[in-house]
């Protein structure tokens, strides 16, 4: 069940001059958190009114009563968000949506830029018994996030960047191509779960139905309420979708979605 | 302790705090956050004859101190509406308000008599005013237009009967009254206000729409302002609507004359919002010795 808590910041730490990294003080989401689940932070101090809503941001960590959350500043709330400094306290509602599904034997995990923390938690929570291999895409070596949290939970990690400062040069979905290619794990219990830019999820969706791989992607949208009560964060889906036409509402019935469930063709995801 | 007690025409409310149609969808999610039996009513997301898909994303976008929304009403239809949403939110010891929309004014005749056979309904508001869909602001930009299609609602229901008007008029004063002549139980202002954003860097409209309802504090004294003269000139109550995140907020309308309030965007950063209005109007009431809430409506010192 989400709670709407106010949460104590234990730690703002600076990884890049735009990437920070927040760890909360936060027992309630901590203890229930799935990975996948995001919470619904309110940069602003309760009493002002701008920027009015609320961010999501997928739960990277969520261990020791404390839960880790790490954005880039896109905006006026995140440059806000950045601005708050360890022993204030933060509004916090969560854990919202719905988490992965459950790791099969063998996984690739997938992730561009800031689209990396939900598949760190999918590390952390799996069972020792299921395989994985994490592929991280960033613009360059500074900018690669969660490597070293993989490599905590002995996760091996191969790195791709746009201009060649570490791992491959080029994109993360070429490392995708070669494990599809060479792994020979294809039918073998294989799943691709992924987060990042929408071009990289195209692709990553494109490239798992080519290879007959069954693969979850997590979304981003605008989401003002995050509850399911404003509609405004719906995704195009083929089949029956939210309720009323084809789309669904990515902050109740996502943001983890089947790549199969989308419809691709339709999703601009131009957000704003 | 002060008696929030509220009657809007017919309808009798336990305190003058509702919901905003639109940002609460027809209960279910809310009730994980708040006790939906403490409300003075719930207003619940627009129904139509035919369920409507919406608009294609991206449907919202926030503005300073407020959002756009082009969600295009989306919902399920009456019938749906009817046999799976209806038996969840008749459950709460708390008037129903259903907001229905149609393409013509037939349609809200067919639509306010299929909920008035329906247990758990207390009262329609009309929703002659959405800004997001094709000729949905018709009839509030027409005071002709206005009171037909509130005097034809009237003639197929015996509900109280709510109309929610638009403030993207000259002059909504004459719109407020159309609607009392048509048979408007209440009125309730103001529905959003036509806006747009654009991208710089893609020069694109921020929503597919193009337009969208600007909604949040940074409507609030348009809004009021709104209220007061239509305070000015009416019979039956009012209901103020425009940006209300607190009890400060809501106290305004009050003293600017109207009868009771919805909240909306609220709703959407604190789920429990509405509560917490009551929980301050109550509060400031105690404060300063205000016995009944009817007291404080349309209290305002202009002179």
């Amino acid at each position: 069940m989400p709670q709407r808590i106010l949460a104590q910041i234990i730690e703002q730490r600076e990884l890049t001059p735009s990437h920070y990294r927040l760890r909360l003080a936060a027992p309630e989401i901590a203890q229930t958190a799935k990975a996948g689940q995001y919470v619904h932070v309110l940069p602003r101090a309760t009493h002002s009114f701008d920027p009015l809503l609320r961010r999501a941001f997928s739960i990277m960590r969520a261990a020791e009563d404390a839960i880790d959350i790490l954005y880039r500043i896109e905006g006026r709330g995140t440059a806000l968000l950045a601005r708050r400094k360890a022993g204030e306290t933060i509004d916090v509602l969560g854990p919202l949506g719905l988490p992965f599904a459950p790791l099969t034997t063998h996984n690739i995990l997938v992730g561009g830029g800031v689209g990396v923390p939900p598949l760190v938690l999918l590390a952390a929570q799996a069972v020792p018994e299921v395989r994985i291999q994490a592929l991280i895409g960033a613009r360059a070596a500074t900018e690669i996030i969660g490597q070293e949290d993989f490599r905590d939970y002995d996760v091996p990690v191969e790195v791709a960047t746009d201009d060649g400062s570490a791992g491959h040069q080029g994109l993360v979905t070429d490392l995708l191509e070669r494990q599809l290619s060479q792994s020979g794990l294809t039918g073998q219990g294989l799943t691709v779960f992924a987060c990042g830019p929408l071009p990289m999820l195209r692709v990553v969706a494109a490239m798992s139905q080519r290879y007959k791989v069954p693969c979850q992607v997590s979304l981003e949208e605008n989401m003002p309420c995050g509850v399911g009560v404003c509609n405004g964060c719906v995704v195009p889906v083929l089949g029956a979708g939210d309720d009323y036409g084809n789309y669904r509402r990515i902050c109740v019935d996502g943001p983890v979605l089947w790549a199969n469930e989308v419809n691709w063709g339709h999703y601009s995801g131009d957000s704003c | 302790m002060a008696s929030l007690a509220t009657q809007l025409g017919p309808l009798k409310l336990q305190n003058p705090i509702m919901t905003a149609s639109g940002t609460f969808g027809y209960g279910e999610e809310i009730a994980n956050f708040m006790d939906i039996s403490h409300l003075g009513a719930v207003v619940c997301k627009t129904v139509t004859r035919a369920p409507r898909a919406g608009n294609a994303p991206p449907r919202t976008c926030e503005t300073a101190a407020g959002m756009l929304n082009a969600i295009g009403l989306q919902n399920v239809g009456v019938e749906r509406f009817i046999t799976e949403k209806l038996p969840y939110l008749r459950q709460f010891a708390v008037p129903l308000i259903v907001n229905i929309a149609g393409e013509t004014i037939e349609d809200f005749g067919l639509l306010a008599q299929a909920l008035s056979q329906q247990a758990g309904v207390a009262a329609l508001e009309l929703n002659i005013s959405c800004p997001n869909v094709a000729h949905g602001l018709d009839f509030a930009t027409d005071p002709v237009l206005t009171e037909q299609v509130v005097a034809h609602a009237r003639a197929a229901t015996h509900l109280p009967i709510i109309a929610k008007l638009s403030p993207n008029v000259t002059d909504i004063t004459l719109i407020a009254r159309a609607a009392e002549a048509g048979g408007a139980d209440a009125v309730s202002l103001v529905n959003t206000f036509v806006g747009m954003a654009v991208n710089i860097h893609t020069r694109r409209p921020r929503l597919s729409n193009i337009s969208g309802g600007l909604s949040g504090p940074a409507i609030k004294p348009l809004a009021l302002r709104a209220v007061y003269r239509c305070a000015q000139v009416l019979g039956i109550p009012l209901i103020g609507i425009g940006g209300i995140m607190n009890a400060q907020d809501a106290i305004e309308f009050f003293i600017a004359g109207a009868s009771a309030v919805q909240v909306g965007t609220a709703t959407f950063v604190q789920p429990g919002a509405a509560l917490e209005v009551i929980q301050g109007l109550e509060s400031y009431m105690d404060k300063y010795a205000i016995a009944s809430i009817k007291e404080l409506v349309g209290s305002i010192i202009t002179t």
